[in-house]
């Protein structure tokens, strides 16, 4: 549980704060090579790319896409996907995030 | 012969009788159910009789508590169940006004129940279940800490030679055997912080409310302390509501287990 200036703002487990983000939508990718690209692409899409390092890229899937996004997009450009997790904050984030907006 | 008491890092074992134990500084016996407590059986039927179903260990309706102008707790719902539960957040955010609030020390608007009994009403049932180690020092100037603890047993309705063993228990439990008999005055925060926790354990409660456990204490008195509270839902079949506005006690205590 979660409190701040007298309100539960939190009550579940820790799983549960670090994902209540909606976070099958909020990605982590590997590529072999040309992230930049990757994430200009899935962009124009509708996602929200951030690249990271030349092979990874930080993306939130638009509202109603799923990972097949990701794989088609891949598959149209010839770039390789080499891992894809689903992102999660560290705990301290989530903390921060649940307080955050009275704090 | 009687069973050793629980005790973390041990598996259990047989020790010696409650008086050579005691003569020899040794480890005392733990009783399983003091005299005139409730069995599971009969606090099942308890929990049945006031809510019908299965209560949660806690839960909040509209709970709230004010001081003047001041709201300290404002409407919170919630059923909360689990054996290790962290309640985290900044000071002031109103997490030992909740803990008092369950606990029926405080009056409170709205409604608030501990294992299916109302705060309200059955705050002294309540705190029969239920160990309370507060975040403010609460010592007797002079006591020892098995005077203490023996003390807080008998306030809790046990016969004072139960009190005593059940208080040697606690301390041994809590890694204070050797000091038990000095003052507490001259204590260590640390070995202060255990004397709490072994008073709240002493009539053997099914939940523990604990208020900042780890407050002064040193990192590796505070990885000590979150050692001893995350083994105790295994060790001492209780559940652990710890209080606590420091991120790195609540995450490690609750992933610890």
């Amino acid at each position: 549980m979660i409190m701040h200036h007298g309100k539960l703002r939190f009550v579940g487990s820790i799983d549960e704060l670090r994902g209540a983000r909606g976070a099958d939508s909020e990605l982590t990718i590997e590529v072999k090579a040309d992230a930049a690209r990757f994430a200009e692409v899935l962009g124009a899409v509708g996602a929200t790319c951030k690249v990271t390092s030349p092979v990874v890229v930080s993306v939130d899937l638009p509202a109603n896409a799923t990972t097949e996004l990701v794989f088609r997009t891949a598959k149209e450009i010839g770039v390789q996907v080499r891992g894809i997790a689903v992102r999660r904050e560290s705990i301290e984030a989530a903390f921060l995030r649940v307080i955050g907006d009275a704090a | 012969m009687t069973q050793e008491p629980d005790r973390p890092g041990q598996s259990g074992s047989v020790g010696a009788s409650s008086a050579t134990a005691n003569e020899a500084g040794g480890p005392p016996p733990g009783p399983s159910m003091r005299s005139g407590q409730t069995s599971p059986a009969t606090r099942s039927a308890i929990g049945a009789i006031e809510t019908s179903v299965a209560p949660s260990l806690i839960e909040l309706d509209h709970l709230a508590k004010r001081y003047g102008p001041i709201t300290a707790l404002a409407e919170l719902d919630a059923k909360i169940d689990g054996k290790i539960i962290g309640l985290l957040g900044p000071n002031g955010a109103g997490k030992s006004t909740l803990l008092k609030c369950l606990l029926g020390l405080i009056p409170h608007d709205g409604r608030a129940s501990v294992l299916g009994l109302s705060s309200a009403t059955r705050g002294a049932e309540i705190r029969d279940r239920v160990g309370y180690m507060p975040e403010q020092e609460a010592f007797l100037a002079g006591m020892s800490a098995v005077e203490l603890c023996t003390y807080a047993g008998e306030l809790s309705g046990l016969p004072r030679t139960e009190a005593m063993q059940r208080a040697h228990s606690a301390l041994y439990y809590a890694g204070l055997e050797e000091k038990r008999y000095q003052a507490i005055d001259g204590y260590s925060t640390g070995m202060k912080q255990r004397v709490k926790l072994a008073q709240a354990l002493v009539h053997d409660p099914e939940i523990l409310f604990l208020d900042e456990p780890t407050n002064g204490l040193d990192p590796r008195s505070r990885d000590d302390m979150l050692e001893l509270v995350a083994e105790l839902p295994e060790r001492r079949g209780c559940a652990i509501v710890l209080s606590t506005h420091l991120l790195p006690t609540s995450s490690g205590c609750a992933t610890t287990r």
